[in-house]
């Protein structure tokens, strides 16, 4: 599958997903309407921390949405993907797709 | 940004379905437990109606149905910790199929004359109660 406009697929890749926990907190996301934050955290096995600046990072840039609430007493933190979020993430998974597969445009000789 | 190459590329989306199937193993078990006992407890007790002794009877078969529904909703709410992409559209057409279901058979069996007691009317409606909660268990099974 090559780009029909000729460009370099790197240019469908997303800066803001780019970063390895990024990305797989975005990934996590995708597959789910909604996450819990310790379930996003254990899967992507990261610190509290790393995963409360990497989501901030993703709210900022619109592609995260959090939600706080309670079951009980206890308080939780939900994490999901915005349209917008869900479209960059798919864009972003269709050039990787295309880099894979090695469907790069030929190099010119200048 | 550093372009990836094929193999860190194709790294990258293997990442990614993993976080997919991780996803789909634990979020479907709840959502699939509590549809499944909905499906059943309904059933149970559309079935309980013809052979109840009396309004005791279909008390304590109701008293049942609301524990069972009661304890798999506590499930449902407290040991969900993730929910599949597109879960609320289809929990929502299960819920709606199995509440109109639900409503109109059992307003119908327990005010029209002479069907309170018809096993003929309340088993294959104890069938069709159940048919939404099981789909959608289906639908929503770890896979």
């Amino acid at each position: 599958m090559s780009d029909p406009s000729g460009e370099h697929p790197r240019h469908g890749l997303d800066e803001a997903i780019h970063a390895p926990v990024r990305f797989s907190v975005m990934a996590t996301l995708a597959a789910a309407e909604e996450a819990e934050f310790g379930f996003v955290r254990d899967g992507v096995q990261v610190s509290d921390s790393l995963l409360s600046k990497t989501v901030s990072a993703l709210e900022k840039a619109g592609y995260v949405e959090v939600r706080k609430g309670y079951v009980g007493k206890r308080p939780r933190t939900w994490l999901r993907l915005s349209n917008r979020g869900r479209a960059a993430f798919a864009a972003h998974v269709a050039a990787l797709r295309t880099i894979a597969d090695g469907a790069l445009p030929p190099v010119s000789a200048e | 940004m550093s372009t990836p190459t094929p193999s860190t590329a194709a790294a990258l989306l293997a990442r990614a379905a993993d976080a997919d199937a991780r996803v789909r193993r634990d979020a479907g078990s709840q959502p699939a437990g509590f549809l499944a006992v909905l499906g059943c407890a309904s059933a149970g007790l559309f079935l309980a109606q013809p052979v109840a002794d009396g309004d005791r009877g279909v008390l304590a078969a109701a008293v049942v149905f609301g524990a069972a529904v009661l304890g798999a909703v506590l499930v449902l709410v407290i040991g969900r910790r993730s929910t599949r992409y597109g879960f609320s559209r289809r929990f929502g057409l299960a819920m709606g199929a199995w509440a109109a279901v639900f409503a109109v058979g059992l307003a119908v069996g327990t005010t029209a004359p002479g069907l309170a007691h018809r096993a003929a009317f309340w088993v294959p409606l104890a069938l069709l109660v159940a048919v939404p909660g099981l789909v959608g268990a289906w639908r929503e099974l770890p896979r």
